[in-house]
């Protein structure tokens, strides 16, 4: 439940930012993307039940913040956490650089799903091939943030339950 | 509370994520079959929340703009209060002129008997944010259904059509842009009236299409609205044409770029036309 949270509040916090400062650090249609890392990190962590409501939710608020097709987004996110949640389970033990990588594919599968169902499918090459790119450079900054904030969390977590047995 | 067996359980899993994949079909399916958003009363309440975030979030990222605009003018007063000057004078005269016309218009009016277009009545509203997919070119603005917004009522930016209103929520509305890939808007030239459809290119301009080759276009030439399409009213100004091209050998109509004149990457305040549009008041 910790990983839902930690995606939950990372995920809130990057549609604020992009939906308000990104044209600031935006080129063109690149700009930058944490949410492919987010549902990466978050098919690595947490279990398929609570990954798979979470990323649906997550969808449907990420809706909120679009004029495209409201199911585009938790279809989408919820393929991509399908997806790492698969290779996770039944291909290998991912390391950490093999995780940025993923998170570039799952980048492309969430790009081709919202651009083809928006009616936009000629942007993907090469805009959204490069915007993959630059989702998989911002990954490891990404998950260290993810990690460092779980850690903590479990860190309190362990706190509070030595308090309370005390 | 009793204990589950690891094969009842495991079964249960497997409902639950048949379940799960079920409802997201079926919410799939209403959605093509509606072709159209549902807008839940907790759809909108999660609407005017981020509206509310975005707002705090953009208030001081447009004061900063606002500083270092500023800045920037200051650098360059001097030279722009000659060209202002110049330009003043340039307009004193053509002010001269248009009273003239106007003065003429109301006289052949009266006789003619036409009745004058109805007045719009109008809100200023503050953009918050913009659309998280980056091909789209919606914005969010502060004024909803509480402020009389409701959806194809047309946005003004400084120095004319910025686009139309395409959702509402209680307190936010999205804005389509005329630059938008999916805005289109029925336009005509305004010096020759040749007619066409002005579609946004997905960045920061738009094309006039459906012009046939021959029609007399120059560059400059000024895009108006036709009001055709019962959503603008007729002659709101759209923009110049900034480039003509005869297109491919096979290409019926002429290719017509246009540089809409709201500075569609810097507005931050619009103005919607609140009186909702009727094809027989607005021609």
């Amino acid at each position: 439940m910790k990983g839902a949270l930690v995606f939950f509040v990372f995920f809130y916090f990057s549609l604020l930012l992009e939906s308000t400062w990104c044209i600031l650090c935006s080129i063109y249609f690149l700009h930058i993307d944490p949410i492919p890392s987010l549902i990466c990190w978050l098919a690595l962590t947490e279990d398929i039940k609570k990954g798979m409501l979470t990323v649906i939710f997550a969808g449907f608020l990420a809706s909120t913040f679009s004029s495209i097709h409201f199911f585009l987004f938790p279809v989408s996110y919820l393929i991509a956490f399908l997806t790492v949640y698969f290779v996770r389970s039944n291909v290998l033990e991912l390391t950490k650089w093999q995780a940025y990588l993923v998170t570039g594919f799952i980048s492309v599968e969430i790009l081709v799903m919202q651009l083809a169902g928006s009616g936009s499918p000629e942007l993907l090459w090469p805009w959204g091939l490069f915007q993959s790119g630059l989702n998989i450079a911002i990954a490891p900054l990404v998950f260290w943030l993810c990690d460092k904030f779980y850690s903590l969390l479990n860190e309190l977590h362990t706190r509070f339950a030595h308090e309370k047995r005390a | 509370m009793p204990h589950q067996s690891p094969k009842k359980s495991k079964a249960t899993k497997r409902l639950l994520v048949v379940s799960i994949l079920l409802t997201i079909a079926g919410i799939i399916t209403l959605g093509i079959l509606t072709k159209s958003r549902l807008i839940l009363p907790v759809e909108m309440a999660i609407k005017d929340t981020n509206g509310h975030l975005q707002s705090l979030l953009t208030n001081p990222f447009s004061r900063l703009r606002q500083i270092w605009n500023a800045y920037v003018v200051l650098q360059n007063v001097k030279e722009e209060n000659q060209v202002l000057r110049a330009q003043l004078a340039e307009l004193e005269n053509e002010i001269t002129t248009y009273r003239e016309a106007l003065i003429e218009n109301r006289r052949l009016r009266q006789l003619l008997a036409i009745k004058e277009s109805q007045e719009w009545q109008t809100k200023v509203a503050h953009i918050v944010g913009t659309d998280i997919a980056p091909w789209r070119a919606v914005v969010t603005i502060d004024a909803g259904k509480k402020d009389g917004i409701s959806v194809d009522m047309p946005v003004l930016g400084q120095g004319g059509l910025l686009g139309r209103v395409i959702e509402t929520s209680m307190s936010f509305s999205k804005v389509m842009l005329i630059t938008d890939y999916h805005s289109r808007i029925a336009a005509i030239v305004q010096r020759n009236r040749a007619r066409g459809i002005l579609k946004g290119d997905g960045a920061r301009g738009c094309v006039l299409d459906y012009v046939k080759k021959g029609v007399d276009i120059q560059k400059g030439d000024i895009i108006i609205t036709s009001g055709l399409d019962g959503i603008f009213p007729k002659g709101l100004m759209i923009g110049k044409v900034k480039l003509v091209g005869p297109g491919d050998k096979s290409d019926l109509f002429q290719f017509i770029g246009v540089e809409p004149s709201s500075r569609i990457d810097q507005v931050e305040e619009v103005l919607v036309m609140l009186k909702s549009p009727d094809k027989d008041k607005i021609r």
